[in-house]
């Protein structure tokens, strides 16, 4: 039995292997630009929209408001790069309901992909939103001395991001397949679907911690700018 | 190992590369067609606010309209009522003014057939009388009645009083000249035995002047410049006179107190 999909080799040309995790990774992909290209080709600005077009408006706007919630700033810079991780990951856990199907999700590669992407997302963004010095100056907050915690932090908690999808996916998965042996009936079906709740569960889990980490990054710079504005406002 | 490097590099490229797909293909163009819809509702709510504006402006501007046109009416139906208000009262006073003027001439009209009436009945009554009491006299007693009123005459000569005497003897003039005016013709005996009794009467002699007149009712009178006595039948109608005149007047009262309410009638309209 295979813990995670890097270890399915589809094809192999010489020292390189393509795995599963790949394949299904490209599969998610092009399902999701192909669908999201044929229903963006005919938008309608009216009242009268497609389904799919309405699907797609609630998902981006339940998305931003969700940013807008937790940075209290305007969600469009970030959009792209944490919706992309809500919905490639949500997508990838839901589509393990297609029988033969491996989510990309349940390999640490990918876990650890998309937390490495978040490790370095956090500190462009900070240094975007308040410069170098003012995204450095964060890691001797509250005291110089808490600087290697600080950075432990940094380390442990992608760590955590990465470990925490990987285990949650591939738990799903797994404990689907040994109840699959166990009781082949029935309950693995019920097991499928709390595994679709859990996907979706730890898509918003991954992508509001994710905004969470680059909202802590860049929202000291606007509590500055917001307390001096008091000040000069005073 | 869990974690293939190789994967690991290849999958943050697949991560970065579906970011921008879906930057390209999702985020971008549902934002622009929220934001399009977005614009297009807020210019609908404002071109509505806009006309909602206007309708109330309109509905501002009628209901002014509206007001002035009432405010007008009402002025001019206060002007209509006092007019016609004005006309009324003139049209009054007309009527009363008119009815008073046919009141007065009514009452003169009245008053003149009364008096008309009256003398009428005077006349009428007197001739009346003086045939039947002279019909009475012929049947009864044989006698004439022009005899008789000279007889009555020449007693009552002989029985006035001295004041009536010394108002007889200072009024007549120098010369002793009297008159005697009758309705009727005095035979020759009569005149002679007139003048002897007015002699004896007077004690003096007197010229007497015989005339015949036609206005008064019968009758015989003894004329001088300041004293008369007399004898007619004018005495006997006045009783009769005073009862006509009465009827006539409660006829007149009666008939006031229906014109009087019939004025009432019409100030009261």
């Amino acid at each position: 039995m295979n813990l995670t999909p890097d270890r399915i080799i589809v094809w192999q040309w010489g020292a390189f292997d393509l795995n599963a995790t790949l394949v299904f990774t490209w599969l998610v992909m092009a399902f999701l630009a192909i669908f999201s290209g044929w229903v963006t080709h005919k938008l309608s600005p009216s009242t009268q929209i497609s389904r799919g077009q309405n699907l797609l408006e609630v998902l981006v706007l339940g998305i931003r408001n969700q940013i807008r919630e937790v940075s209290e700033q305007e969600p469009d810079p970030y959009l792209p790069f944490v919706g992309t991780l809500f919905i490639f990951i949500a997508v990838s856990n839901i589509l393990s309901v297609i029988p033969g199907y491996q989510p990309p999700t349940g390999s640490l590669s990918t876990t650890a992909a998309l937390a490495i992407c978040v490790f370095f997302a956090v500190p462009l963004y900070g240094i975007g939103k308040q410069g170098l010095r003012g995204y450095l100056k964060q890691y001797l907050e509250p005291n110089p001395i808490m600087l290697p915690f600080n950075i432990f932090g940094e380390f442990s908690r992608i760590l955590a991001l990465a470990v925490r999808l990987f285990g949650n996916v591939m738990s799903g998965t797994t404990i689907a397949g040994i109840l699959l042996s166990v009781v082949p009936l029935f309950f693995p079906a019920v097991m499928q679907v709390m595994g679709l709740l859990t996907g979706l569960i730890q898509a918003y889990i991954f992508a509001i911690l994710a905004m969470v980490y680059i909202a802590a990054a860049t929202a000291v710079e606007q509590d500055k700018n917001e307390a001096t504005g008091e000040l000069k406002n005073g | 190992m869990l974690i293939d490097p190789v994967t690991v590099v290849a999958q943050i490229v697949n991560f970065l590369i579906l970011v921008a797909l879906l930057k390209r293909f999702l985020y971008g163009p549902i934002i622009q067609a929220m934001e399009a819809r977005e614009q297009r509702i807020s210019t609908r709510l404002q071109e509505a606010a806009a006309r909602v504006e206007d309708a109330r402006q309109e509905a501002e501007l009628y209901r002014q309209k509206q007001q002035e046109i009432d405010d007008r009416r009402e002025e001019l139906l206060n002007l209509a009522q006092q007019e016609v208000e004005r006309e009324r009262q003139v049209l009054m006073e007309r009527a009363r003014s008119e009815v008073e003027i046919a009141r007065t001439q009514w009452y003169d009209a009245l008053e003149r057939e009364k008096q008309s009436f009256l003398q009428d009945l005077r006349q009428r009554a007197s001739r009346q009388i003086v045939t039947i009491a002279r019909r009475v006299l012929g049947d009864l007693a044989n006698a004439d009645l022009e005899e008789q009123i000279v007889e009555t005459f020449i007693d009552r000569l002989h029985h006035v009083d001295e004041s009536q005497l010394q108002m007889m003897h200072s009024s007549s003039n120098p010369k002793c000249e009297l008159e005697i005016r009758t309705t009727f013709e005095i035979s020759p005996e009569k005149r002679s035995h007139l003048v002897r009794a007015i002699g004896e009467q007077m004690g003096i002699d007197v010229a007497v002047k015989f005339e015949k007149i036609s206005e008064a009712i019968c009758g015989i009178e003894l004329c001088d410049r300041n004293y008369k006595l007399s004898w007619n039948f004018a005495h006997y109608l006045q009783d009769l006179e005073v009862e006509m005149e009465r009827a006539l007047a409660k006829e007149i009262s009666d008939r006031s107190w229906l014109a009087q309410r019939g004025d009432r009638e019409i100030d009261g309209d």
